[in-house]
């Protein structure tokens, strides 16, 4: 068997082995709701946002970010073509010159 | 094989037809009908020709108005160019069922259909298409619809803006590839491809001594210069690094099903493309071609390109706020692996981006059409605001996880499978910087997936969700379908296909000599 | 009849041995003597009265929790939804090894390196999502300290057990091959052979450090942050859910680690005999031993600082390593 089989056979196989220990479980057991925990103080209706899962990112990578959506993703238009025509244009030279070092027909 | 040809006649001929039954006919309803069976049929013919051409185990040359090759417009169809077309009408079928839940009875409803159909006919003309200037209409028909699409919500001052840049810029990439197929011309005396791989492959000049007769010129020079045009405006089309602006403006203000295809089937037609030219035609990277001595450095070019654009694209997945906008940066991460995977020049290396077209298509058509959901219900893009739909709606939900956890790779879905075939083709090469990219930019970006499977799965807004939008078949169906498809993407079910398809692109010695075999047997019959 | 044979020894492999039960035992075993050996360190006794030397102690806790009958929630929990995670996670781990050579039924194959990395991706993702998933602010704190460290240690601890079982396994890249015959006793030249202890020394520093924040350890310990944000990821689950989490985390410490001591000391390789996993225990718990001594002698992070030192040393370590590997 190769490793893609394997793949398929053990993967598939903890998916439904997971299903089958856990009805038991899941049936057992009854669920009571509470409070959210906050240490004791009272439930204002605030939960964790989802924008603050990249926070530490952010604040590891300020930099680089500041230059990514400073200078290359600034969504104006002429920054594009700053970026794509040197990129054609490197791309003609890089390969022109390569011809021409290489020798033509 | 008339089939092949008639695909792209029929939807334009519908496409044209719409906006005319418009001004008779006022019912929405009939355009969903109308629009679903021939996205439909179209999808059974191109299933049809996909079938007779792995049948016949070769290349399938269709004469438009039976004129021989150098003359006229040729079809070219190999089991490449027919997978990847019998796909993409598999897709578009359930992205139409999917538009006509998410448009309901929305008056522009006609327009939109006209576009998409017309976008279908763009795509299907690209992947069948056997001549180099008809490449170059393809792309302007693929790219006019797309601007359309974009602008769909004309009101909106985003779409307005995103589609004005999106069309400035395709203009310009369109302009640059025209001037590619114009030098392709001065120097190869033809556009037709499978004639200019001959004229690229001195075996087949010494065979087929004729074909030297176009050929003018320094041609590795021209080459050079074709390929650096060309692949500037295929990397424009498929959204690699200096070139991906287009594709995180412009996604977020399309409809939900436009940005399914842009992100999952639009982009192919770019890989497609400079797969089809630095394989087939030019035969950049095969030993007996000669313009082989250009490989390393297009090779390095492209693999730097896509193992930026990856890394790149997955640093910026996390600190989007806009769902759509981080499904478009994964968009550009997924299409440099697969660039990458076409760098590489080797069968392995070719198979594996075949197949990560697949599944990452399959993938981020399902993560577009099941997110869309979720905005459509909460009436917002902004992450932190998006309601936990999965909580209710257990097949949106399942969809969600499945859609983020095969672009992540995880088994037994077909992300796994593709992603394990690059890791293969690296190793097997000795990339090993390029094995770090992957598994970089997957580890960053399971991250930004993760952004997207909070709010909506587990997220506590469920009490004020209008529950009458989260139900019908027309939504489901394409969420199921796609769902089981990235299931049966396994290789055990589709390995042969991409085998045979990869195959087809990397030896090019049947495209070239049922081209020639057109052009000659035309020349011997006497017309 | 064949398939359906070969399809139980899989089961049998990944619930029995080396799977869930052998893992669930060694784990536990490994909770009492990581609790025993930091109690040392901080002066105390540890676990003392269920059980010869209080040994039995994380059974009895992991027992109580699994059969309770209520499970006490947050108001907003899915809590049915996240105990599935947990088992699914507990079950990934337990059938990667299969992948092992510690029975005569394991399974090999080329590349399966891959298959074993992003088979137990399965448990990582698990574990952010226990937090994540509570919707509740002091597990959230804890999922995302987890996700974002999640960020970097994932790609180190594959980049370096690819570089690793390269090394080891150079033509089938199989985790089996790398422990069983380990290619670095056939290497001929001395520069060869330095070159595969580097590689092996870089990979062994990097996939250390990454496996100090995977399985929460001391400088690591963000998520759970028990004086800080009160168990973190942990904080809104009870019963059931919450002794399968913990036995998550044990399990993946203890797989873990097994891994990472046979592919850092090769010799003697572990073969499907009785001394050979003895010697392979014993190396499993020399290296525990080292990593608990060395993770427990430091304070705790914070979250930037943590992700700056992952991405400073074992990142840079382990693509260094992973170049070696491939220019041999």
């Amino acid at each position: 068997m190769d490793a893609l089989g394997i793949a398929t056979i053990l993967t598939t196989m903890s998916i439904v082995l997971a299903l089958i220990l856990w009805l038991p479980i899941s049936l057992r057991t009854r669920i009571r709701r509470t409070e959210l925990y906050l240490s004791g103080e009272p439930q204002s209706g605030f939960t964790v946002r989802v924008t603050e899962i990249s926070w530490a990112v952010r604040r590891v990578f300020e930099r680089i970010y500041e230059i990514l959506i400073g200078h290359v993703q600034t969504g104006i238009f002429n920054d594009w073509f700053a970026l794509s025509l040197p990129y054609l244009l490197i791309l003609l030279l890089l390969l022109v010159i390569v011809v021409t070092v290489r020798g033509g027909v | 094989m008339h089939l092949i040809a008639a695909a792209p006649v029929v939807l334009v001929a519908t496409a044209f037809a719409i906006p005319l039954i418009y001004l008779k006919i006022k019912s929405v309803k009939v355009f969903h009908a109308v629009a679903l069976s021939v996205t439909l049929t179209v999808f059974f013919m191109t299933l049809l020709g996909y079938v007779y051409v792995s049948q016949v185990g070769e290349p399938v040359v269709y004469r438009m108005g039976g004129w021989p090759p150098p003359l006229g417009i040729v079809y070219e169809a190999d089991s490449f160019s027919t997978l990847l077309a019998t796909y993409t009408a598999f897709i578009i079928v359930f992205v139409t069922l999917y538009s006509s839940w998410y448009l309901g009875s929305d008056t522009g409803t006609p327009y939109y259909y006209s576009l998409l159909l017309g976008l279908e006919a763009g795509l299907l003309g690209i992947y069948y298409t056997g001549d180099i200037f008809n490449l170059f209409v393809m792309l302007e028909v693929l790219g006019i619809t797309c601007y359309g699409l974009v602008a769909y919500y004309r009101n909106s001052k985003e779409a307005v803006e995103a589609s004005i840049k999106y069309a400035f810029f395709g203009a310009l990439a369109g302009l640059s590839y025209f001037l590619a197929a114009v030098i392709t011309y001065a120097s190869f005396g033809n556009l037709t491809m499978g004639l200019v791989a001959a004229e690229s492959r001195p075996t087949f000049r010494l065979l087929t001594p004729f074909v030297d007769l176009f050929t003018w010129g320094n041609v590795i020079a021209a080459v050079a210069v074709i390929l650096a045009l060309s692949l500037w405006t295929f990397t424009f089309k498929a959204g690699i690094f200096p070139n991906h602006f287009w594709l995180p403006d412009a996604h977020p203000a399309a409809p939900t099903p436009i940005s399914a295809i842009l992100s999952g089937l639009v982009v192919n037609a770019g890989a497609y493309t400079s797969a089809r030219l630095l394989y087939t035609v030019f035969g950049v990277y095969d030993p007996l071609s000669s313009f082989y001595s250009l490989s390393p450095y297009l090779g390095t070019v492209l693999s730097a390109l896509g193992a930026f654009s990856a890394i790149f694209a997955s640093v910026m997945m996390l600190v989007q706020n806009d769902v759509k906008r981080l499904i478009a940066y994964s968009t550009v991460m997924h299409l440099g692996l697969i660039f990458t995977g076409l760098s590489l020049g080797t069968p392995a290396g070719v198979k594996a981006a075949t197949y990560h077209i697949l599944t990452h298509a399959a993938g981020k058509a399902l993560l577009f059409m099941s997110v869309g959901v979720a905005i459509e219900v909460s009436k917002t893009r902004r992450i932190p605001d998006l309601k936990a739909v999965g909580r209710l709606s257990p097949v949106v939900g399942i969809a969600i996880a499945a859609a983020c956890f095969s672009l992540v790779g995880l088994p037994p879905l077909g992300g796994f499978f593709s992603k394990f075939a690059l890791y293969q083709a690296y190793i097997e090469v000795g990339r090993f910087e390029l094995v770090a990219v992957l598994l970089a930019s997957s580890g960053i970006a399971m991250l930004g997936y993760l952004k997207v499977i909070y709010p909506t799965l587990f997220g506590s807004q469920t009490s004020d969700i209008e529950t009458h939008r989260l139900g019908g078949p027309s939504m489901l169906l394409p969420l199921i379908a796609l769902i089981a498809l990235l299931v049966i993407l396994n290789p055990l079910v589709i390995s042969l296909a991409i085998d045979s398809a990869s195959r087809s692109l990397v030896y090019a010695d049947r495209y070239i000599i049922k081209a020639l075999e057109a052009f000659v047997n035309y020349i011997t019959s006497g017309g | 009849m064949e398939p359906l044979i070969e399809f139980l020894k899989l089961i049998f492999t990944a619930l029995v041995y080396p799977g869930l039960a052998f893992l669930t035992i060694l784990g536990l075993v490994s909770q009492w003597y990581r609790r025993k050996l930091i109690a040392r360190l901080q002066n105390r006794v540890g676990p003392k009265y269920v059980g010869p030397a209080g040994i039995l102690q994380p059974f009895a806790d992991i027992y109580k929790l699994l059969f309770v009958k209520e499970l006490v929630t947050g108001a907003y929990t899915p809590a049915r939804l996240i105990l599935y995670l947990v088992i699914l996670g507990i079950v990934a781990l337990s059938a990667s090894t299969a992948l092992l050579p510690l029975t005569p039924l394991y399974i090999r194959a080329e590349y399966d390196v891959l298959v074993f990395i992003y088979l137990t991706f399965y448990a990582s993702i698990a574990m952010s999502l226990i937090g994540l998933g509570s919707v509740s602010p002091y597990p959230g704190f804890g999922g995302v300290r987890y996700a974002t460290m999640l960020l970097v240690f994932e790609p180190v601890i594959a980049i370096s057990l690819i570089s690793m079982v390269k090394v080891l396994a150079p033509n089938t890249l199989s985790l089996a091959d790398a422990l069983s015959n380990p290619g670095i006793l056939r290497a001929q030249q001395p520069l060869q052979w330095i070159f595969h202890v580097a590689t092996i020394i870089l990979a062994a520093i990097s996939f250390s450090i990454a496996l100090l924040s995977k399985t929460m350890l001391k400088p690591f310990d963000i998520p759970e942050a028990e004086t800080e944000i009160a168990g973190g990821y942990l904080a809104e689950l009870s019963g059931p859910a919450l002794g399968l989490s913990i036995l998550l985390h044990e399990v993946e410490i203890s797989l873990y680690v097994f891994l990472f001591a046979n592919l850092l000391i090769p010799i003697p390789p572990i073969l499907p005999a009785p001394l050979s996993i003895v010697m392979s225990l014993i190396k499993y718990f020399i290296v525990l031993t080292i990593l608990v001594l060395v993770a427990y002698s430091m304070g705790r992070l914070k979250l930037d600082q943590a992700l700056r030192a992952l991405i400073k040393v074992p990142l840079l370590l382990s693509i260094i390593s992973l170049a070696l590997s491939f220019t041999i």
